[in-house]
């Protein structure tokens, strides 16, 4: 019981930052609405909130296969392991606006436990997790993004957030850049794609074009080392393809 | 087509490591990936149902590693809510949306805090344990995975330098180092 009342109170508490949140973007948007202006404090706000759960998801547990660098998610960098054919370890990467953000499904464990988690109704109560379904207008791509102007994928909301608040971020984040896998692992619309690094890999872009993924906290000055900025990333893209081989 | 061969190694690098790596009374949790210390210095812990090498492997962490510590273990054998850690393997999938081994960034090993006492330290922990890949591993990796999620049940985060289990990517050491057993002593001594 402490744990439910917990949860909704967590809830509750997220609910009202989200309206706070629109007050602020309701009494600046006079500015707001100038082009595309350097991040503001609705914007940062945002930011915060979607980083922090993101930088949460990354350190729970034991991954093995995770990038050392961005430029590894290019369409040049091919990898294998056990006689595989190469492949590229991403479906690509994407730079744009966010322009359409809408309720995806929930999903549960039935039973004790289970090797796959089970997709539900998004408005269930009390999901293990969810998604949500993102539109970016597409500024620059690269791998099957290269001529695309938008995608769609789907990022992930943890069972203890209020999920309409997380919408409202992801809406609010400006220009963003995002490493998507493959599509097709959601059965509810199989043309959404899902962002690599367990759905971690979200970042921005600055107004000169310097990356940035706050995710990636200690690690990404290693992780951007060799693409600091697009001009870097584009570069790296129209390298000679490598070939990666793991033992 | 120019192509350079580059012989990686078969465990490349793996998540952020943090500069304390002790995640402190957080007061986080969920249902997926919500890092916070335990609630207390005396755990309770309990297998669901374990493959054999994942339950040989907690039970030499629980003895070699945790032991030492300031920090009790036994096992529960009336598990309810209140059990400090429950242990899990399964062949996972997409459990909370990762990339279980052997897809995409390959988690081979998750930890989550279910519950919340009300000190805002977290009541229960799960450690969950892949299968797809434990099959095939040595008993050493398998119980260095099982240290490192056992840190986490802890509040250790993960650490880029060498002589830990929470080490990133996943190495052979089957110890805490003397940076982590400090943070254990320091935040569970009191309790």
């Amino acid at each position: 019981m402490e744990a439910r009342s917990s949860r909704q109170a967590r809830r509750v508490a997220a609910a009202i930052a989200s309206l706070a949140v629109i007050g602020m973007v309701i009494s600046g948007c006079a500015a707001g609405d100038q082009g595309r202006p350097a991040a503001s404090a609705s914007q940062d706000e945002a930011r915060q909130a979607v980083f922090a759960q993101l930088e949460l998801r990354a350190d729970a547990g034991m991954a093995i296969n995770v990038a050392k660098s961005l430029a590894e998610f290019l369409p040049n960098r091919l990898f294998s392991s056990e006689g595989e054919e190469p492949a590229p370890k991403a479906a690509g990467i994407v730079v744009g606006h966010v322009t359409a953000v809408s309720e995806g499904r929930a999903y549960v464990v039935v039973g004790d436990d289970a090797d796959s988690d089970t997709e539900v109704p998004f408005d269930t109560k009390d999901p293990l997790w969810q998604t949500i379904d993102v539109t970016l207008e597409i500024s620059q791509g690269w791998g099957e993004f290269t001529d695309a102007s938008t995608v769609s994928f789907a990022a992930f909301v943890d069972g203890s957030e209020d999920p309409q608040s997380v919408m409202n971020n992801y809406s609010k984040l400006g220009q963003i850049i995002v490493v998507l896998g493959p599509a097709g692992d959601y059965t509810y619309d199989p043309t959404l794609y899902r962002v690599a690094g367990s759905s971690t890999l979200i970042g921005t872009v600055g107004d000169d074009g310097t990356i940035s993924f706050p995710a990636k906290r200690e690690l990404e000055e290693e992780f951007l080392h060799e693409t600091p900025t697009l001009d870097d990333l584009d570069t790296a893209a129209a390298e000679d393809e490598v070939i990666v081989t793991r033992e | 087509m120019s192509v350079v061969a580059i012989v990686a190694s078969s465990l490349p690098a793996s998540a952020p490591a943090s500069a304390t790596n002790f995640v402190g009374q957080s007061g986080a949790w969920g249902s997926c990936h919500l890092l916070n210390m335990a609630d207390n210095k005396s755990h309770t812990w309990v297998n669901i149902d374990l493959e054999p090498y994942y339950a040989n492997a907690i039970a030499w962490v629980r003895t070699n590693v945790i032991g030492p510590t300031v920090i009790t273990n036994t096992t529960d054998t009336t598990p309810d809510s209140l059990t400090d850690v429950v242990v899990r393997d399964r062949y996972y999938v997409d459990h909370c949306g990762f990339e279980w081994y052997p897809k995409g960034e390959n988690t081979i090993g998750l930890v989550e805090c279910d519950s919340l006492s009300p000190s805002g330290r977290c009541e229960q922990h799960s450690l969950r344990l892949s299968n797809v890949w434990g099959d095939d591993q040595s008993t050493q990796n398998r119980t260095a995975l099982a240290c490192h999620e056992a840190g986490h049940t802890l509040g250790l985060a993960h650490r880029n330098v060498a002589g830990s289990c929470m080490q990133t990517p996943l190495v052979t050491t089957l110890n805490f180092s003397t940076h982590d057993i400090d943070h254990i002593t320091a935040n569970y001594s009191h309790l």
